[in-house]
């Protein structure tokens, strides 16, 4: 009963949050119902292309692969919700003091990070029966259902149960936490991939899951309230503060330092190179173990290893350089009259916000980019036509992010800065169409004449920083035009 | 220093600010009395340009703040009601920032910090991240930020927020001080005990209107009251 109340509360909490912002902005309703239908649509054609042409003989993905990326994916996102709703919130104190149990407090928090993200699974799989009932040629056993169902409530609560114990008081602690985690991964992993589940196994694995995971976000509420307390500690740096960056202009390098300090000191940095590195690793991954694709239509192997690259650079661009921009105003939350309160153009402001970000475009296009051409022995022309194109990705996406999170910052504590669920999804459907238009040009050009093609790369590289400043000026203006 | 004419803001169909007439003149402490949402903060944000009036003009120092909010915010230094602070900084390194921002030469900085870490007692956090700050060490870190630049006019909502009886006798004699200096203070309190010891002058500000103005005991005279906070009551009603 208490943990619904904690649960009922603050679904009211964002629930009311939300409306305020579709009222505002009912086209982006109308465009969100449109894109997620629309992507739900694309997933089952790729898997009903999939299912006709094949996949590469050494590659063959599993109900089971498909299952734990569902369950990883999802305990990435559980973390983070986790992370915003339970564990860094202020106003979580007015529950930690009430006579109530914190395991309570912890599976009411648990239950609205649920809601939330399964109430988005619901309508995807709703949308899939209805496509299947119209002619798409997917199977769709129930037990398949089922099975992602569990495998998203076993990911969250995974995910919130690390989030918790990611974030103890000492490192020694924090790895201690995490270590005891790790066999109920690996059980998952064990069963699932390992073991080639079938669909009916599935089911049978991922109770057990989400039944151990449950317990787990319980058994996490005794170390909820150290968690919590530790994200309000603070270190001494004793000596005279020096800027990690040295730019001309004296304003932005502060402004510049400022968003660095807290990135690197929030951890955010560590979390950016983390994922960049997953990403760069699991694409080496991918080409040690399928190597030439075989058994594919020579039209299709061709283009394979082009298209896992990019979808790599998109996934890393978009969660490592969109995201942040889209934060980028939202996070100031009550701290904006600081900037607002002193003599500095909204111009010089949010430039330091987009340099900030702009200066992990470098390590997307090192970590990600490059090592797969290198990797894999790509003539010296197509390595440097990647990286031209991946730039312009990256910098079209950083300008798609510094200039949709302006437009609609979100001020609410429990995001951290970060849009709704709404907006999200529409940015990075949006992120998806851009980068395939600054990629997909050049690359025709490319096939015609590599020469022209690097050229045509070098201009897409080109559009994509003037969009770039153009965003910051855009978002600038906002900035200015805010009231505190 | 601070001027309005008939500055008005409204916040939906709530009218928070009515038509407000009012001048602060320099070297002045000046209080702003009110009960919870009178307008009294709306009122403060208009002059740090952190909010647009929807009728009217403010004027800081002679400058319009709409035209020149950059110059506005160059001559004040501002404490919000609740100031939420840049967490993962040290607050050597949040007054560095704010230094930097406003233009001052690095011996100047140094200088000046120094001071005014000496002055708010905030010498040994320093070099502390300000996540560990108290309420009340955000609340002196915030005067600190507000104060250390010598602004020529301070806009402080609620100060002695969070502090303890020997920092706000501490920071009332900074404020005499710097009015004395020639400095303008605009402040807002619900402690009437504060407004009667510090301001010069005060207003009463009641759903968005002024509603008394004057020195502390023609305010009282006003209202026919033995003190201040008798004074306020009457204006306002006890409802």
């Amino acid at each position: 009963m208490n943990s619904y109340a904690v649960y009922a509360a603050d679904v009211v909490d964002a629930f009311r949050a939300l409306s305020v912002r579709v009222r505002r902005r009912k086209s982006g309703v109308v465009w969100f119902a449109l894109l997620f239908a629309g992507s739900v649509w694309i997933a089952l054609k790729l898997v009903e292309i999939a299912l006709t042409v094949g996949l590469p003989a050494n590659l063959q993905v599993t109900t089971g692969t498909l299952l734990f990326a569902a369950f990883f994916g999802m305990l990435a996102k559980g973390a983070v919700d986790a992370y915003h709703r339970a564990i860094r919130p202020e106003s979580l104190v007015f529950l930690l003091v009430q006579p109530v149990p914190r395991g309570a407090v912890a599976l009411g928090k648990f239950l609205t990070v649920l809601w939330f993200n399964l109430a988005f699974v619901a309508a995807a799989l709703g949308l899939a029966v209805a496509f299947v009932a119209a002619g798409l040629r997917v199977p769709l056993p129930w037990e398949f259902a089922a099975s992602l169902v569990l495998a998203v409530v076993s990911g969250l609560a995974s995910g919130f149960a690390l989030a918790v114990l990611g974030s103890l008081s000492s490192w020694r602690r924090k790895l201690a936490g995490l270590a005891s985690y790790a066999p109920v991964i690996g059980f998952g992993y064990a069963s699932l991939v390992a073991a080639n589940a079938g669909p009916r196994d599935s089911v049978l694995v991922l109770a057990i899951l989400a039944a151990v995971s449950l317990a787990a976000v319980v058994a996490s509420a005794r170390f909820l309230v150290e968690a919590w307390n530790n994200q309000s500690a603070g270190r001494r740096r004793p000596g005279t503060p020096r800027p990690y960056l040295r730019l001309p202009d004296a304003k932005l390098e502060a402004l510049v330092d400022l968003e660095l300090k807290t990135m690197v000191r929030k951890r955010q940095l560590l979390l950016t190179f983390g994922t960049i590195l997953v990403v760069g690793i699991a694409l080496l991954a991918t080409y040690a173990f399928v190597g030439q694709p075989a058994g594919l239509p020579a039209s299709v192997a061709g283009v394979f290893y082009p298209f896992i690259l990019a979808a790599a650079v998109y996934v890393a661009a978009a969660t490592q350089l969109t995201v942040p921009g889209l934060a980028a105003l939202g996070k100031e939350l009550d701290r904006l009259w600081i900037l607002r309160s002193l003599p500095v153009p909204g111009g010089t402001a949010y430039a330091a916000k987009t340099l900030a970000i702009l200066l992990l475009v470098p390590a997307v296009l090192l970590g990600v980019a490059l090592p797969l051409p290198i990797f894999a022995g790509f003539p010296l022309a197509v390595t440097a036509f990647i990286v031209l194109v991946s730039a312009a990705a990256c910098l079209a996406l950083v300008a798609l992010g510094v200039y949709a999170g302006a437009r609609s910052p979100n001020f609410d504590p429990n995001t951290g800065g970060l849009p709704d669920s709404i907006a999200m999804y529409n940015v990075f459907l949006a992120a998806l169409v851009v980068a395939f238009v600054v990629v997909a040009i050049p690359a025709q050009v490319y096939q015609y004449d590599f020469a022209l093609g690097i050229l045509a790369a070098i201009l897409s590289a080109d559009f994509a920083a003037a969009s770039v400043v153009f965003a910051t000026a855009r978002a600038a203006r906002r900035y200015d035009s805010l009231t505190a | 220093m601070f001027r309005t004419a008939q500055l008005t803001k409204r916040y939906g169909d709530v009218t928070a600010v009515d038509r407000v007439d009012l001048e602060v003149r320099d070297g002045e402490i000046f209080g702003l009395l009110g009960s919870n949402g009178a307008g009294k903060t709306t009122i403060m944000k208009i002059f740090t340009t952190l909010l647009r009036s929807d009728g009217g003009k403010a004027f800081v120092g002679g400058l319009d703040v709409t035209r020149d909010p950059l110059k506005v915010r160059a001559a004040l230094g501002y404490v919000p009601e609740n100031p939420s602070l840049y967490e993962k900084l040290t607050g050597a390194e949040f007054l560095g920032l704010l230094a930097t921002l406003r233009g001052l030469s690095p011996d100047r900085r140094e200088r000046m910090i120094g001071e005014t870490a000496r002055r708010f007692r905030l010498d040994r956090e320093l070099e502390l991240e300000m996540d560990a700050y108290s309420r009340g060490m955000r609340q002196k870190m915030a005067l600190a930020a507000a104060t250390f630049h010598e602004p020529r006019g301070l806009v402080l909502d609620e100060p002695t927020n969070g502090l303890d009886p020997r920092f706000t006798k501490i920071l009332k004699e900074y404020l005499r001080g710097f009015a004395a200096k020639g400095g303008t203070v605009l402040l807002s309190t619900h402690i009437t005990d504060i407004a009667e010891q510090v301001c010069d002058r005060v207003a009463v500000i009641h759903e968005g209107r002024l509603v008394a103005l004057g020195t502390v005991p023609e305010v009282q005279e006003a209202a026919h009251a033995a003190n201040l906070e008798d004074a306020f009551v009457a204006l306002v009603g006890d409802a």
